[in-house]
């Protein structure tokens, strides 16, 4: 009760110094603040380990120049090969541009679809994505659009580019994968060296990392990789929340499987089928312990 | 244009101003020296990243917000720990009144009774006690009111005092 008692303007008046002597001395009393005052000029006097400012600065120089690196090294290379390719094939693809259309390759809400672009590079589209692009003008700059899911396996050549409603990855190597939903863009990156970028921010991904966007994020983070291989038929994670993988199957599945809150940040690791929603619950939950029913029209009850 | 963050000579003075204490607020927050260390030279890259966007003037409170949301991204810890350089006299005379605050055992009383605080209270306590920040400073850099700040502070201290009464009371 004495607590409540305490005005605490009197008490702010107090530490910052603002009370006349004798208010003081008499604040004091009445309050017992001896002990505390003394424990609070100890505090003020405990520190946490200095740090080392020129070495701080030193690592920032570091790292500053290397992010300059992986913007002057692509302009660089884009002129040389601009200079010494660009031009004739210009040249000999600028008649075939007559005669070209706007392809566009829609996967449906139950089936992937695997594309060959016009260069061989394969595209896996995941259920409820698509791809378009213009066949004339892929042959001089590979570029196309995506909206949804999609795995790429890019054969060598230039510039590869996947424009996505969130941001642009620009491919310097060879598989990856975006994710582009509403509220979530990734990229994973499996092999060779791809180049992502939303709004102004950039970053370079080299084999086994990935990077993340979520709607109203400042910045692009980096996340631990998850492995999916649902190209081959089957989702694989290393310690990937329940949360995170229910999300997944909601999406490939065209489900709207609602965890309660105790599972969601339970671990999972292991492969998951692809083949069947149903298979795809049996191996996730029965391997988790967590009983679960499958309705007959696709919804999931957890007991 | 003399202001400008970009300018390497403005940058490194912000730097060797603000990092240590920006290290130490982030440090209140996740009780992880490491981590801080980490998340403040990433707090900085950012704003070098900005720096045509920011002003000289905003850097700091920048550096706060960003190292904040860095904090949210990155450590989640269930418990905060914290762990400070004390101050030990070496002979404490048993006639002193103090005595028993100043022993080591009671310092690490206080300073679990610190960590234990919600982290909003034992953020604006340690940045006033530990980094000599005013409550005007604080709420600037926290971007809330420095009615709030003081609410928070008051809070602090009154806790503070009962777990002090605790202590000496059952003489632990």
């Amino acid at each position: 009760m004495e607590e409540e008692n305490l005005d605490n303007k009197d008490l702010i008046r107090w530490i910052k110094g603002e009370m006349t002597k004798q208010e003081n001395d008499q604040f004091e009393a009445q309050e017992r603040l001896d002990d505390l005052k003394f424990v609070l000029d100890d505090v003020s006097n405990w520190s946490l380990p200095s740090m080392d400012i020129d070495a701080g600065l030193e690592d920032l120089k570091n790292k500053k120049e290397s992010e300059n690196k992986t913007k002057v090294i692509p302009l660089l290379r884009v002129l040389q090969y601009a200079a010494a390719l660009i031009l004739p094939f210009a040249i000999y693809y600028g008649f075939s541009l007559f005669n070209s259309k706007t392809v566009t390759i829609i996967a449906d809400g139950n089936s992937q679809l695997s594309h060959y672009l016009p260069d061989s590079s394969l595209v896996v589209l995941n259920p409820n994505s698509s791809i378009s692009y213009h066949s004339g003008k892929y042959k001089t700059s590979r570029s196309l659009d995506l909206n949804g899911e999609a795995y790429f396996d890019v054969r060598e050549g230039e510039n590869f580019d996947v424009i996505s409603t969130t941001g642009t990855v620009e491919v310097l190597g060879t598989q990856f994968q975006i994710k582009d939903l509403d509220h979530l863009f990734r990229v994973n990156c499996f092999n060779g060296k791809v180049k992502v970028k939303v709004n102004e921010d950039s970053a370079v991904l080299l084999a086994s990392q990935g990077i993340e966007y979520r709607k109203g994020d400042e910045h692009l983070s980096a996340i631990k990789m998850v492995n999916y291989h649902w190209e081959k038929g089957y989702f694989s994670y290393s310690a990937i929340s329940l949360k995170d993988i229910v999300g997944d199957l909601n999406n490939s599945y065209n489900v709207e499987i609602v965890l309660p809150p105790q599972y969601q940040d339970l671990k999972f690791s292991g492969k998951i089928s692809m083949r069947s929603l149903n298979d795809a619950l049996e191996g996730l939950f029965t391997t988790m312990q967590i009983p679960y029913t499958l309705n007959s029209d696709n919804t999931v009850t957890f007991r | 244009m003399s202001n400008s963050v970009c300018e390497e000579e403005n940058y490194n003075k912000l730097y060797s101003r603000d990092v240590e204490k920006l290290r130490n607020y982030i440090y209140y927050k996740c009780g992880d020296l490491d981590e801080a260390n980490d998340l403040v030279q990433e707090a900085f890259i950012r704003l070098w990243n900005k720096c045509k966007e920011v002003l000289f003037e905003k850097a700091t409170p920048f550096l706060y917000t960003v190292a904040q949301r860095l904090f949210i991204d990155k450590v989640r810890k269930d418990k905060v720990v914290l762990n400070f350089q004390k101050t030990q006299s070496e002979s404490i005379n048993k006639e002193d009144p103090h005595y028993l605050l100043q022993t080591a055992e009671f310092k690490s009383k206080i300073e679990t009774a610190i960590s234990d605080l919600p982290d909003g209270q034992r953020e604006v306590f340690l940045m006033n006690r530990i980094d000599k920040k005013t409550f005007k400073d604080i709420a600037e850099l926290l971007g809330i009111s420095q009615t709030a700040v003081e609410n928070r502070m008051s809070k602090a201290l009154i806790k503070l005092r009962t777990k002090i009464e605790e202590f000496k009371t059952y003489n632990i």
